[in-house]
């Protein structure tokens, strides 16, 4: 209570006396390690949840720093963006204040399969970022160090819930500088850093990302600790100078007229639509592939065993895979103060001076000058089979992973892991039980449970392909999908949650004000001339009626016109309108999906305990039931039935142990 | 209570629309939503009390033949889920809830047709006092795997109805908190055994082509989704053809071609359910009818002296040897009459020979050896074709009947249609011993008395083996449940296909993601036969077939 009301410097000093005199005494409830994406949403998402949260990071100014690509969302991504923001996470607001450029994809593709995306200004993202982590954001420090190893103690379960077969519990961390910080929680968020080394050409240098430092310590612990690691591999393309390239041989590409903000707390996005930059797109040339093929030899980072993503390939391996044909090169503008240009598709490992030969030999790009080379980064990652849904480890309890570590690739799977991670480290400092998103509830949980169940073993990204209801997991409802959720755990703000709750209310309104206004087919025809739909005679609700995308918007302001007492509320808003059109398009199908989602929900409900052995002779399960369980140690029964290759037999005895339990539990 | 008023007010629509039925499916939409409703109600009130883990209930009611197969006394048929009420409307014929825990008498009925199926026991067991935790009945009904069918496919007729999956009646029991420790260690590896094994037998069972079959439009489907999915993925910003949508879909409609050929070339398989079409044929006042009240030991059909008393059609189902069979028996046919109702009866009567699966020829053996005896000849076979071919060309079969050596020798050939030459009569036959070595040289040529009934063992025995390659060799374990599981995925796979290609070039161009959903769901219900089909599955082919490189 009074640190809290003491300024920064202050409460700096009490702790560090603290520190000194009871040292055993956490002076943080979380403690995350990395300032990337997942970093940057787990400190504030621990921030928000009213833990003491410490960020740590290797250099203040590289909080937020977008390494890769500069843009945010797509298809897939997009949805991740909002539903982070559905549960109050930072990067769809910030995306919203710094986009030099924003477009739907897959427009003409259905409402559940939109793609928001933005190319953003990299400056600016990492400006916003860094004010609302360092000056807007309550609860959290930040200290600029490199730590080097975990503390961890023999655990002592001080509380019979807690998964009782966890040896160790981790409370703190080490600094190169040997000071040790405790607390209750810690999340690694250390990205492609952990025994990461860049590869260009032959030359092969230490470092987690050009001009920074690997992490080799926080590895071996992670070794000592006896996780189960791998290596994978990415990649990013040489910058261009954009004053050296003759964007007339290229093909212009423009954002929308209308950009869709990520955040529903916006309305709209801080650039004029008018000011937005165009992308340029170009394609390879024959002489590209005849490079590549002929300096495999001097290219280190193609040549490895090593797997990297099969979605974002280099140029190298395209030219590989899918020989004699041309390859799009998208030019991407790194932003508005900016003149560096990139160039998508490029990525590449090749020694300098053939990159600048191998981007030569591209229209538009001829007399272009490389402002900094492509390079590969090889680095570890943890099997994410590791962690259980709430992105705590099996083994060790009290540490958390997020992004890279576990395998994935991308800024907003990052994100999305960083928020999940920080809730939940927080829940765990408050003993609260975790936020879990399952499978039915979003693509967060996809993305969670893909990993903590399959894990990867390719840098893992998400698709809308890989979301099984994709029909209800759409980017225009993840507000009412997750909001309450999240304000429930506590990471989500009243303001939030009273907005959330409106617009579902006036949804709900608007659905049953269309479904109950029926006319007879003649009616309808008359009135919507233009509507094709089925003659069979009786009475059609307009809800029924507004089911076809093509004609939906037309028929909307007919109704208005015709009947405004009933639907001039509804076409004024045009967020709701947009919505409840939305909604008509697919509740037929959803309405079938909905069986599915409650056969999955009930079996997620079913957890299996950690205690669990599944050697015993009570479970009676066959070797091989018994090795792929363990390999996954699943949660739930839902996530034991999509272990591959499971047998019926095995979840049934699984079943009766889940019953079992829990019958002997209630008893104790 | 509850139950009661749900039941009311299903009951009334039922009323009111079989008097008055103009849109069915509005009909079932509203009936589906009063029951799905109220018994959504009802699962709250019981879920309340009971442990966490009794949330055992699903939308679907589930159906399955729980005494063994093949010919017993009697077949029991179990059904769990919301739907069972409906039944016993719809099959059962109950005009209010029956009372749990009675046994009815009952006439099963196809909700569909309204046929009569079968008069069987009925008994309805209340959730939560039953097997599974919820609603539950019981249909005992004769055990002849034709009346078996029967009641399977008017089951499956009934809206939310479905054959259960291999050990989903134990989950549901299990999910009600019905079992024990040792029952569940029992039933695992049971479960264990029905699921995989029986898949794998079933498709070994149903020949390795069929397996391929299977495989094939696996791959098919797969590489649909695949390519549809890299559309919906990728397509925006990549190299991806823009042909791409219609050649899924010319693809999609031959696999929907070939899967419903399948379903309708299933005559096997059909032919178990609906009984082998076996057709009595023969000139007038041969024995037909007779032969027929023999088989069915009934007086179905009117048997008198005169010529001509069978003017329709008379069938009549029946099961022999564990074989269902519908046995027609039909107007004795001849050239010299001109009564338009005789006429019109020998018409139907070659119609339904013309559709037969089996036909029994019925000859008179007084005539066939009075003849035989008139004409001396050291060739007997040619003879006896030489007979035949007279005696249906005045039956007017000759198009019908191929009477060449096939018809000798038909039961080693894979022939369409079987042809059974019965001679009747034989009581009146001074010596026997002509027609029988005849009958002895030829497997499907039977000597009979129907007034004395000899020779019908051996005719019931030719019966059978024609029957068991009609109906396809049948394996000790539940051929009939797997093939009706089989169909049933196939159906719902080649249904959800159709309502891709159903869908207008506008409504996919503008909306993939719902006609990629369609094509998901028929992989879902492919995959239950063939083995899933996983996303990584489908991120496999979409990285192999195109380059994704942003």
């Amino acid at each position: 209570m009074l640190l809290g009301c003491c300024s920064r410097s202050l409460r700096r000093y009490f702790r560090q006396i603290s520190c000194r005199t009871y040292s055993s005494q956490p002076e943080y409830d979380v403690i995350v390690v990395g300032g990337g994406h997942a970093g940057c949403e787990a400190c504030c998402a621990a921030s928000r949840m009213n833990s003491k949260t410490l960020l740590i990071t290797h250099k203040k100014e590289s909080i937020g720093e977008m390494s890769c690509n500069p843009s945010f969302g797509g298809i897939g991504k997009g949805h991740l963006i909002r539903e982070i923001d559905a549960l109050d996470g930072v990067c769809s607001r910030i995306c919203d204040q710094s986009g030099v450029q924003y477009k739907v994809l897959n427009k003409r593709k259905g409402p559940a399969v939109w793609g928001l995306r933005a190319q953003i200004d990299r400056v600016l993202y990492k400006q916003h970022m860094q004010s609302e982590i360092l000056d807007r954001t309550p609860n959290l420090d930040t200290i600029a160090a490199s730590v080097e190893d975990l503390i961890t103690v023999e655990h002592s379960p001080n509380d019979s819930n807690s998964s009782s077969n966890t040896l160790r519990r981790c409370v703190g961390v080490v600094l190169r500088d040997g000071r040790e910080i405790r607390s209750k929680c810690v999340i690694l968020t250390t990205g492609t850093f952990l025994r990461a080394q860049i590869n260009i050409g032959l030359d092969v240098r230490p470092a987690g990302r050009i001009g920074d430092e690997p992490a080799i310590g926080l590895a071996n612990t992670l070794e000592r600790l006896n996780f189960k690691m791998g290596r994978l591999k990415t990649g990013t393309p040489p910058r261009l100078d954009g004053t050296t390239i003759d964007f007339k041989k290229c093909q212009p590409m423009h954002g929308d007229e209308v950009p869709v903000p990520f955040s529903y707390l916006n309305d709209s996005v801080w650039i004029k639509p008018e000011d937005q930059l165009p992308c340029y797109m170009t394609h390879t040339s024959p002489a590209v592939q005849e490079l590549v093929l002929q300096n495999l030899h001097v290219n280190r980072h193609v040549s490895e065993e090593i797997t990297g993503p099969r979605y974002c390939p280099s140029i190298e391996s395209k030219v590989i895979r899918f020989k004699n044909r041309s390859h799009q090169v998208w030019l991407e503008p790194e932003g508005l103060s900016s003149d560096v240009i990139y160039p998508n598709g490029l990525s590449c490992t090749l020694p300098e001076e053939l990159q600048e030969k191998l981007v030569h030999s591209i229209p538009g790009l001829e007399n272009s000058k490389l402002v900094r080379p492509g390079y590969g980064v090889e680095y570890d990652y943890v099997d994410p089979r590791e962690l259980i849904p709430s992105l705590e480890t099996k083994k060790i309890e009290g540490l958390f992973f997020a992004g890279q570590i576990n395998g994935t690739t991308g800024y907003e799977e990052a994100a999305a892991q960083g928020l999940i991670a920080g809730v939940n480290a927080a829940a765990k400092a408050q003993n609260k039980s975790p936020l879990r998103v399952d499978r039915t509830e979003g693509y967060i949980g996809v993305l969670i449970d893909d990993l903590t169940t399959h894990g990867t073993n390719e840098p893992y990204r998400m698709f809308t392909s890989r979301a099984e209801f994709r029909l209800s997991l759409r980017p225009d409802n993840a507000d009412t999908r997750l909001t309450k959720k999240g304000h429930e755990i506590g990471c989500v703000s009243e303001h939030r949650l009273s907005l959330t709750i409106d617009m579902e209310s006036r949804l709900g309104q608007a659905v049953e004000t269309c479904k109950s206004f029926k006319m007879s087919v003649a009616k309808w025809s008359r009135l919507l001339p233009s509507v094709t739909f089925s003659k069979t005679p009786g009475n059609r609700s307009a809800f029924e009626m507004l089911g076809s995308p093509n004609t939906h918007e037309v028929a909307m302001k007919m109704l208005t016109a015709e009947f405004p007492e009933i639907f001039a509320w509804i076409q004024e808003d045009s967020i709701l309108c947009r919505r409840l059109l939305i909604e008509t398009l697919y509740a037929r199908n959803i309405e079938q999906q909905m069986q599915d989602v409650a056969k999955v929900r009930r079996d997620e409900a079913l957890s299996i305990p950690p205690s669990i052995d599944y050697a015993s002779k009570q479970l009676s399960l066959s070797i091989e039931d018994r090795e792929k369980l363990l390999a996954v140690q699943p949660q739930t029964i839902a996530a034991a039935t999509r272990v591959p290759g499971i047998t019926p037999s095995a979840i049934l005895h699984l079943l009766h142990y889940v019953k079992y339990h829990a019958a002997t539990a209630k008893i104790n | 209570m509850l139950s009661e008023s749900v039941w009311n007010s299903g009951e009334l629509l039922f009323v009111i629309i079989s008097k008055n039925i103009i849109n069915m499916t509005m009909f079932l939409k509203s009936y589906t939503h009063v029951f799905n409703h109220t018994f959504k109600k009802r699962l709250s009130n019981m879920i309340l009390p009971s442990t966490s883990f009794s949330q055992g209930v699903t939308n679907d009611t589930i159906f399955a033949l729980s005494s063994g197969f093949g010919k017993c006394g009697v077949a029991v048929v179990r059904v769990t889920g919301p739907r069972v009420l409906t039944i016993s409307v719809d099959v059962a014929g109950f005009k209010q809830v029956p009372e749990p825990r009675k046994v009815f008498l009952r006439t099963f009925k196809d909700p569909e047709t309204r046929e009569d199926l079968d008069k069987g026991i009925f008994v309805y067991f209340k959730e939560p006092h039953s097997f599974t935790g919820e609603d539950c009945c019981e249909l005992q009904v004769h055990g002849g795997s034709a009346v078996v069918a029967a009641v399977l496919t008017a089951l499956s007729r009934v809206p939310g109805c479905r054959p259960a999956e291999p050990g989903e009646f134990t989950r549901r029991a299990f999910y009600a908190g019905k079992l024990d420790l040792t029952e569940v260690e029992g039933l695992g590896d049971l479960i264990n055994a029905e699921t995989e094994a029986q898949r794998k037998q079933a498709l070994l069972q149903m020949g390795g082509s069929l397996n391929d079959q299977y495989s094939s439009w696996r791959a098919s489907l797969l590489i649909n989704l695949a390519h549809l999915e890299a559309f919906i993925d990728f397509s925006e910003e990549e190299n991806i053809e823009d042909n791409l949508l219609s050649d899924v879909t010319t693809s999609l409609k031959n696999l929907s071609m070939s899967l419903e050929k399948h379903l309708s070339d299933g005559v096997k398989g059909e032919r178990v359910r609906s009984g082998v079409k076996t057709v009595i044929v023969g000139a007038p006042n041969v024995g037909k009818s007779s032969l027929l009240n023999v088989l069915t030991n009934d007086e179905t059909a009117i048997v008198s002296p005169s010529p001509g008393t069978t003017r329709d059609v008379v069938k009549t189902v029946l099961d022999i040897k564990g074989y269902p069979v519908t046995l027609c028996d039909t107007a004795g046919l001849r050239t010299d009459t001109n009564d338009t109702i005789e006429i019109e009866g020998m018409s139907r009567a070659r119609t339904h020979a013309e559709s037969a699966d089996l036909i029994l020829v019925i000859i008179n053996s007084v005539d066939f050896v009075a003849w035989l005896e008139s004409v001396q000849n050291i060739n007997q076979n040619k003879l006896v074709v030489n007979y035949l071919q007279n005696y249906l060309s005045t039956l007017g079969l000759s198009d019908i009947i191929d009477c060449s050596e096939s018809l000798f020798d038909s039961l080693e050939k894979n022939v369409s249609r079987r042809c059974l030459i019965v001679f009747n009569k034989t009581d009146l036959l001074k010596c026997k011993n002509l027609i029988r070595n005849i009958c002895e040289k030829h497997r499907n040529f039977i000597s009979i008395s129907c007034k004395t009934e000899s020779g019908f063992s051996d005719l019931v025995k030719c019966l059978e083996v024609n029957l068991k390659y009609l109906c396809g060799s049948s394996s000790k374990e539940n051929p009939l449940l797997s093939r009706e599981r089989h169909r049933h995925h196939l159906m719902a796979c080649s249904n959800s296909i159709s309502r891709f290609l159903a869908m207008s070039r506008e409504e996919l161009d503008s909306q993939i993601d719902i006609g990629a959903e369609h094509i998901r769901n028929a992989a879902t219900e492919l995959g239950k036969i063939t083995g899933n089909i996983s996303a990584e599955d489908v991120l496999d082919v979409v990285f192999k077939q195109f380059c994704i490189g942003k």
